[in-house]
C-alpha cells in the first residue's frame, strides 16, 4: 500500500473531474467539435477524453483532434497532435490510419501503404473486439486499395478490394472499384458481372452498363463506350441516368445535336431532376445560350448553395454574359466557392476566368498561382482559362505549355477552338528557336 | 356451680395464663418428681433414650439446613444461566455453570452443558441445549457441526425452521442444490407454532431462497403480516439493540421487489415505526458498542433505500417526504458504519458500507467521498479484495476503469499470493475494453495456478469477445461439457462460443445437459444461461431466434416466474422478426410484440423491452404507439445514456410522427461520432429529406452507404435511397 497516497490524490483528481461532467455524456462529439471550432483546443481535448472514457470504442482523443486540425488545414498542428497520440498509444491502429490518410492526401503513396500495412498488423491484437477489428481492417484495406490504384497496380488493388468485400459483400462502392480494377486487368466480362452485383446490392451504385461505358471512354475506346451507352439505354429505358450519361458523353465529344436528342429524352423521364437540370444548363452554356444557362444554374445554385458544380457554372455563365454587373457577381460567386472549397483546383481556374472577364487581370493572375504551383490543370477548359490569363500577362512560354498539355489531354473541351486560336497567337509571340540560340 | 381452679384473687392476666402454668410448670415439676422417685435402672434407660433422641434430632436438623443452602445456590446459578442463555451471553453462561458445579460438582446437567459449550456437541436428549449448540456452531462458521446439531433438533421438533434452514445451508455449501431445495420444501408455514419461526430464521430462509433462485413471496408475506405489526408494539422498544436491528432488517425484506405495483399498505405504514426503531437501535448499539447490531443497521440501508424509492415511485410518499426520509436513512446508515469503523478500523465492511451510502447520494460530492472512503479503507485494512472490488467498481462507474486497472495490477504484482487481485484487475481491464490486459491478468494467475478455473473461464470470455470463438471452445472443453452446463457463467460463454465457432448443432445437446442440471438444482439459471449465450451469438440468425424462443417457452412452463426467461424469449423473438429478408415479417412482429409486452409488464423499466417494442410498433406502422412505448427513453435522465441504436430508433419514431426538428436534433450529434452506425445516417437522411433539405439528405445517405450495415439497416438504407431519389 505504499502508493495509496498517490491513489488518493489520483482519486481526488478523478472525482474533481467527475464533478465537472456527468458520468455518461451524450453520444457524439458535437460539444468537443464546437469547442474546437471556437479555438478552445484544450477544452475540446478534455471533452473528447471524457467521451473516450465512457465509450472504449472511441479512437484516441488526440487522433480525433488531429483529424480536426487536418480538416481545418492546420497541418503542423495535426501532425503534432498525431505524434502525441502515437507516443501515448503506439499500438492503436487509428493512429496509423490517420497517418495513412495524411500521407495519401499529400500524395505520399508509399507512406500510405506502410501505415496501412501496420494497421493490418496491429488489428490482430486481442485488445480489439470483432467490430473494431473489422473497422480497422476495412479502412486499412481501403487505403491500400486506393494506394495501389494510384500506382496502377491493379492486381494488388483487386486483392485488397476482394478482402473488403468478403467481410461486407453489399458494399457497393468497393465492388464498383473492384470492377474497375478487374477491367484494367483486361477482364471486362468479370468487371461487368461485378458491376451488376454492385447495382443489385446497392441501388446507389452506377448503372452497370453506364459504368462500363465510362470505363471504355476512359480507355479511349469510343466505339465500345458508345456501344455500352446504348446498352445502358436499352437495359434501363425508364432510368434517366442512362440517357443523361449518353447525352453528356456526346456533348463532351462535341456532338451537341446528338446530345440534345438524349437530353430531351432525359427531360421527359425526369424533368425536375437535379442532374437533368445540370445537363440542360451545360448544353445551354456549351451552345453559348448564356441567358438560358444562367437561369438554370441560378436556380441550382440557390437550391444547392454548397454544390460547386452549380456555383462554377453560374460564375462562368455570368462571366460570359457581357454585363458588367453580372461579371462582378461572377467574381463574387467564384471567390465564395474558392473560400468554401480551397482544395478544388477547378475553383481557382473559374475565379481566374471570371476576374479576367471582369477586367481584373491582376486578380486573375493571383488566382492562377496555386494552379501553376501545383503543376497540373484540373480540366482542359481550366487550362485554357489559365493560359489566357498568362498570355495577357505576357507569359507566353508558360501559356503555350499549358495549352499544349491541354490539347493532348482527354475530356471536355468547350473552349477548344478558342484555345487553338490562342495557341497559334502565343506561338507567334514566342521567340524562335534560332533567336534563342 | 363448681369453683374455678385458680384462686379468686388472681388478676385477669393470671387467670388467662393458668393453662400454660399447668403445662410448663406443673407438668414438668410432676415429671421431675416422678423421675426422681423412679428406680435407678429406669432412670438410666430413660436418660439414654433422651440422649439418643436429642443427638439424632440435631444431626438431622444440621444436614437438612446444608442441603437447603446448596439447592438455593444451584437454583440461583441455574437461573443466571437461563438468563445468560436467553441473551446468548456465553461467558456468563460459563460462569453460571461454574457456580453450579462448585455448589454441586455432581450436577450432571451442568457437566453436560459445560461439555456442550466446550465441544459444540449438545445432548440429544436436551432440546434446549441442542438448539443452543446449533446456533453456536453456526456463529462459529462450523456448518457441518451445525447440521449435525440440526439433526438432533429435528428429532424433537421435526418442523423447526432453524434446523431445516441450517441443513439447507449446509447442503448449499457443499454444492448440493437439490438437497438444499428438498430441505426448504419441508418448511411448514411460518404461522404454524411448530415452526418456531423467528425473524432470524425468516431472514436466513430469505437468504437461502435467494441463493437458490426461489421465489421469496411467501416469506415476504410473513414479513408483511407480522413484522410490521411487531414494529408497532411497545414491547419492540424494550428489546435489546440487536433484536431491534433484526426487526428493521426483516422489515426491509417486506418490500415487494417488482416495481409494477404499489407496496402493500402495511409496508408503507411500517416505515415510520421501523425508522424510529432503527434510530433507537443505532443509538443504543453505539452506546453499548454492539458492532453486530450496528452492522445489521448498516446492511439494511441499501434495501431500505430501494424500498423508499419504490414507495416514491407509486406516490405512496411525496417528493418532499422522500427527500427527508432518504436523508434520515443515509444519516443513520452512515452513523452505524462510522461507529463500526471507529471501533474496528480494520473491518472492510464498514468502509464499503460508508462508500455505498455516499455513492447513493448521487452527487459529485457523494462520489468523491465514496472514493475517498474506499481508499482510506484500503489503507487501513492493508487492502482487502472486498475493498479493491469497491474501488474498482467506483472507478468503472466514474468512467476510469484504466485507473482501476493500474492500481489493481500494481497491488497484484506486489502481492502475488492473492490471485483475486488479478481477477479484479481483469474485470477493470474488461471495462476499459482492454482484452489484451485481461489475457495478461489470466496469464499471471495461471503462472501460480495452472488449473485455475476462473482464469480459464475469463480467458475464454476474452477470446470470445475478441472474436476467437474456436479458441474459446477449446479452452472451455477442459472442464467437460457436464461441468460447463451446470455452471451458468461458463455455460453462457460456451453456448455462444459453440455457435460463433460454427458448431451450433452441438448447442441443443448442451442445453439438454444444462436443463438436467437445472432440474437437479430446482433452479433454472443453468439452462437460462445457455439460452442467453446462444442468443448473444453473432451474427444474429432469425431462425435461431425462433428456436431459442421455443426452448424458453419449454423452460417457462416449469419456471413461470423467471425474469431472465422472459427477457431471453423477447430478445429471441425480436431477432426472429428483425432478421428476416425483408425484415419485419408481420406474423413474427406480432409474436415479438406480445413477448416484449409481457416482459414490460413484468419489468416496466426494462430499456430493452421499450426499444424492442419501439421497433416493432414502427414495423406495425403504429408510430404514435411507438412514441408512447418509448417514454422511458425520452426522459431527461435517460438522454445521456442513450446508445446509438436507441438514438436511431427514437429518430425514426420522431420522424414518423412528424417531429422532424427533434429527429434531426437527436440524430445529428450521434452521426458525428466516429463509430456511428449506418442506421443513424439513414434516419438522419430521411429526416433531412422530409424537412426539404435534399443536399443534407444525400450527404447523410452517402455516409450510410460507406458504412457496414446489418441486414435490417441495409433494407432501411435501400428504402431510404428510393424515397430520397424519388
Amino acid at each position: 500500500m505504499t502508493r495509496l497516497p498517490t491513489a488518493l490524490a489520483l482519486a481526488a483528481a478523478l472525482c474533481a473531474a467527475s464533478t465537472a461532467q456527468p458520468p455518461a455524456p451524450p453520444a457524439g462529439d458535437a460539444k468537443a467539435r464546437e469547442l474546437f471550432k471556437a479555438g478552445k483546443f484544450d477544452d475540446a481535448l478534455k471533452e473528447l477524453q471524457a467521451l473516450a472514457k465512457t465509450d472504449t470504442k472511441q479512437p484516441p482523443p488526440k487522433v480525433t483532434l488531429a483529424a480536426w486540425f487536418f480538416e481545418a488545414r492546420q497541418g503542423p498542428a495535426a501532425r503534432q497532435m498525431l505524434e502525441q497520440a502515437a507516443a501515448e498509444d503506439p499500438t492503436h491502429p487509428s493512429v496509423y490510419l490517420l497517418n495513412a490518410s495524411f500521407a495519401f492526401g499529400e500524395g505520399r503513396v508509399t507512406d500510405t501503404i506502410l501505415s496501412a500495412q501496420k494497421v493490418l498488423e496491429l488489428a490482430s491484437n486481442p485488445r480489439w473486439n470483432p467490430q473494431q477489428r473489422s473497422r480497422f481492417l476495412r479502412e486499412a484495406r481501403t487505403a491500400l486499395a486506393r494506394s495501389f490504384e494510384a500506382r496502377q497496380d491493379w492486381t494488388a488493388a483487386r486483392d485488397y478490394l476482394t478482402e473488403i468485400l468478403k467481410d461486407d459483400p453489399k458494399y457497393g462502392p468497393a465492388r464498383q472499384r473492384l470492377a474497375t480494377a478487374v477491367f484494367r486487368l483486361g477482364k471486362p466480362d468479370e468487371a461487368f458481372a461485378e458491376l451488376q452485383r454492385a447495382y443489385k446490392d446497392d441501388p446507389a451504385s452506377e448503372l452497370p452498363e453506364l459504368r462500363m461505358a465510362d470505363l471504355y471512354a476512359a480507355a479511349n475506346d469510343a466505339a465500345k463506350a458508345e456501344e455500352w451507352f446504348k446498352k445502358a439505354i436499352a437495359a434501363h429505358p425508364k432510368d434517366p441516368k442512362a440517357v443523361r450519361g449518353y447525352s453528356i458523353w456526346l456533348l463532351n465529344a462535341g456532338k451537341g445535336d446528338a446530345a440534345r436528342q438524349y437530353a430531351d429524352e432525359a427531360v421527359k423521364l425526369d424533368r425536375a431532376g437535379e442532374d437533368t437540370l445540370k445537363l440542360q444548363g451545360l448544353m445551354a452554356r456549351y451552345s453559348r445560350d448564356y441567358a438560358a444557362a444562367e437561369k438554370i444554374f441560378e436556380g441550382l445554385h440557390q437550391q444547392h448553395p454548397n454544390d460547386p458544380f452549380a456555383a462554377w457554372n453560374l460564375a462562368l455563365t455570368l462571366a460570359e454574359s457581357g454585363d458588367k454587373e453580372k461579371q462582378r457577381r461572377a467574381v463574387e460567386v467564384a471567390e465564395a466557392e474558392v473560400r468554401r472549397n480551397q482544395q478544388a483546383p477547378e475553383g481557382y481556374a473559374v475565379l481566374a476566368w471570371c476576374c479576367y472577364k471582369a477586367d481584373r487581370l491582376d486578380d486573375a493572375e493571383k488566382a492562377v498561382v496555386p494552379l501553376i504551383q501545383a503543376g497540373g490543370m484540373p480540366s482542359r477548359d481550366a487550362a485554357y482559362f489559365v493560359a489566357k490569363v498568362l498570355a495577357e500577362k505576357g507569359k507566353y512560354d508558360v501559356a503555350a505549355n499549358v495549352l499544349k498539355a491541354a490539347d493532348q489531354a482527354h475530356g471536355v473541351y468547350v473552349y477548344r477552338a478558342d484555345a487553338q486560336k490562342l495557341l497559334a497567337e502565343v506561338e507567334k509571340k514566342l521567340p524562335k528557336k534560332d533567336e534563342k540560340k | 356451680m363448681a369453683a374455678p381452679p385458680y384462686p379468686a384473687r388472681w388478676s385477669v392476666l393470671g387467670r388467662a395464663a393458668f393453662p400454660f402454668r399447668a403445662v410448663f410448670v406443673s407438668l414438668p415439676r410432676f415429671a421431675y418428681r416422678w423421675f426422681r422417685g423412679a428406680p435407678r435402672w429406669l432412670q438410666a434407660v430413660l436418660l439414654l433414650v433422651a440422649l439418643g433422641a436429642g443427638g439424632s434430632g440435631g444431626y438431622y436438623a444440621f444436614h437438612t439446613r446444608m442441603e437447603t443452602l446448596k439447592h438455593r445456590k444451584v437454583g440461583g446459578a441455574w437461573q443466571r444461566f437461563e438468563q445468560a442463555l436467553r441473551a446468548g451471553r456465553e461467558p456468563e453462561m460459563r460462569a453460571a455453570l461454574d457456580d453450579v458445579l462448585a455448589a454441586d460438582p455432581a450436577d450432571a446437567r451442568a457437566a453436560r452443558w459445560r461439555q456442550a459449550l466446550d465441544t459444540g456437541e449438545g445432548d440429544p436428549g436436551d432440546p434446549v441445549m441442542v438448539f443452543y449448540t446449533l446456533g453456536m456452531n453456526l456463529r462459529q462458521g462450523k456448518l457441518a457441526e451445525a447440521a449435525r446439531e440440526a439433526d438432533k433438533r429435528l428429532a424433537h421438533e421435526p418442523h423447526d425452521w432453524s434446523a431445516r434452514c441450517v441443513r439447507a445451508q449446509a447442503a448449499l455449501a457443499r454444492g448440493d442444490r437439490a438437497a438444499a431445495n428438498e430441505e426448504l420444501d419441508k418448511l411448514i408455514s411460518a404461522d404454524d407454532p411448530r415452526s418456531n419461526a423467528s425473524p432470524v430464521n425468516l431472514l436466513q430462509a430469505i437468504h437461502l431462497f435467494r441463493a437458490l433462485g426461489r421465489d421469496t413471496a411467501s416469506l415476504r408475506n410473513v414479513a408483511q403480516n407480522h413484522v410490521v405489526e411487531q414494529l408497532r408494539r411497545p414491547s419492540a422498544q424494550r428489546r435489546p439493540p440487536g433484536e431491534k436491528a433484526l426487526l428493521v432488517e426483516f422489515y426491509a425484506e417486506s418490500f415487494e421487489p417488482t416495481a409494477d405495483k404499489p407496496q402493500p399498505p402495511a409496508v408503507a405504514q411500517g416505515w415510520a415505526p421501523a425508522a424510529r426503531l432503527a434510530d433507537q437501535a443505532t443509538d443504543e448499539a453505539i452506546e453499548a458498542g454492539d458492532l453486530t447490531a450496528l452492522a445489521r443497521i448498516g446492511r439494511a440501508g441499501p434495501r431500505l433505500d430501494a424500498g423508499l424509492r419504490m414507495l416514491r415511485r407509486h406516490d405512496q410518499i411525496t417528493a418532499e417526504q422522500f427527500t427527508d426520509l432518504s436523508r434520515e436513512l443515509e444519516d443513520r446508515t452512515r452513523r452505524a458504519w462510522q461507529a463500526v469503523r471507529d471501533k474496528d478500523p480494520k473491518n472492510p465492511e464498514a468502509y464499503r458500507g460508508l462508500a455505498d451510502s455516499y455513492w447513493r447520494a448521487g452527487t459529485a460530492e457523494g462520489r468523491r467521498l465514496a472514493l475517498e472512503t474506499t481508499v482510506e479503507g484500503l489503507k487501513a485494512t492493508g487492502g482487502t479484495p472486498q475493498l479493491y472490488l469497491v474501488f474498482s467498481n467506483i472507478l468503472k462507474l466514474l468512467g476510469h476503469p484504466e485507473a482501476a486497472w493500474n492500481e489493481l495490477s500494481r497491488a497484484a504484482e506486489e502481492r502475488p499470493g492473492e490471485p483475486v487481485l488479478w481477477m479484479l484487475a481483469s474485470e477493470a481491464a474488461f471495462a476499459a475494453g482492454r482484452r489484451d490486459l485481461v489475457l495478461h491478468a489470466c496469464q499471471k494467475v495461471r503462472e501460480k495456478d495452472p488449473d485455475n478455473r476462473w482464469a480459464t473461464l475469463t480467458e475464454a470470455r476474452a477470446l470470445l469477445e475478441g472474436g476467437y470463438p474456436q479458441q474459446a471452445v477449446e479452452l472451455l472443453l477442459k472442464f467437460g461439457e457436464p461441468a460447463l452446463a451446470a455452471a451458468p457463467g461458463a455455460g453462457r460463454v460456451f453456448a455462444r462460443a459453440l455457435t460463433e465457432a460454427g458448431q451450433e448443432s452441438r448447442v441443443e445437446g448442451f442445453l439438454t445437459l444444462a436443463e438436467q442440471a437445472a432440474t437437479k438444482a430446482n433452479a433454472p439459471e443453468a439452462a437460462v444461461a445457455v439460452l442467453v449465450g446462444w442468443s448473444e451469438a453473432r451474427p444474429a440468425d432469425p431462425e435461431r431466434g425462433r428456436t431459442i424462443a421455443a426452448r424458453a417457452d419449454r423452460l417457462l412452463a416449469r419456471w413461470p416466474d423467471d425474469p431472465d426467461l422472459y427477457r431471453v424469449r423477447a430478445a429471441a423473438l425480436f431477432a426472429a422478426a428483425e432478421g428476416t429478408d425483408p425484415p419485419w415479417d408481420q406474423t413474427r412482429v406480432r409474436e415479438a410484440a406480445q413477448a416484449a409486452e409481457r416482459l414490460r409488464a413484468k419489468f416496466p423499466d426494462d430499456p430493452e423491452a421499450a426499444t424492442w417494442l419501439g421497433w416493432l410498433r414502427l414495423a406495425e406502422n403504429k408510430p404514435e404507439r411507438a412514441l408512447a412505448d418509448l417514454a422511458p427513453l425520452r426522459t431527461p435522465e435517460a438522454a445521456p445514456r442513450l446508445t446509438a441504436p436507441q438514438i436511431e430508433l427514437l429518430g425514426a419514431v420522431y420522424r414518423r410522427t412528424g417531429k422532424l426538428d427533434e429527429a434531426v436534433r437527436l440524430l445529428k450529434p450521434a452521426a458525428d461520432a466516429p463509430e456511428a452506425p449506418a442506421g443513424v445516417f439513414v434516419q438522419l437522411a430521411l429526416a433531412y429529406h422530409d424537412r426539404g433539405q435534399p443536399d443534407e439528405a444525400r450527404a447523410a445517405l452517402e455516409r450510410a452507404r460507406n458504412r457496414p450495415r446489418t441486414p435490417r439497416e441495409h433494407a432501411d438504407y435501400v428504402a431510404a435511397y428510393r424515397a430520397i431519389q424519388r
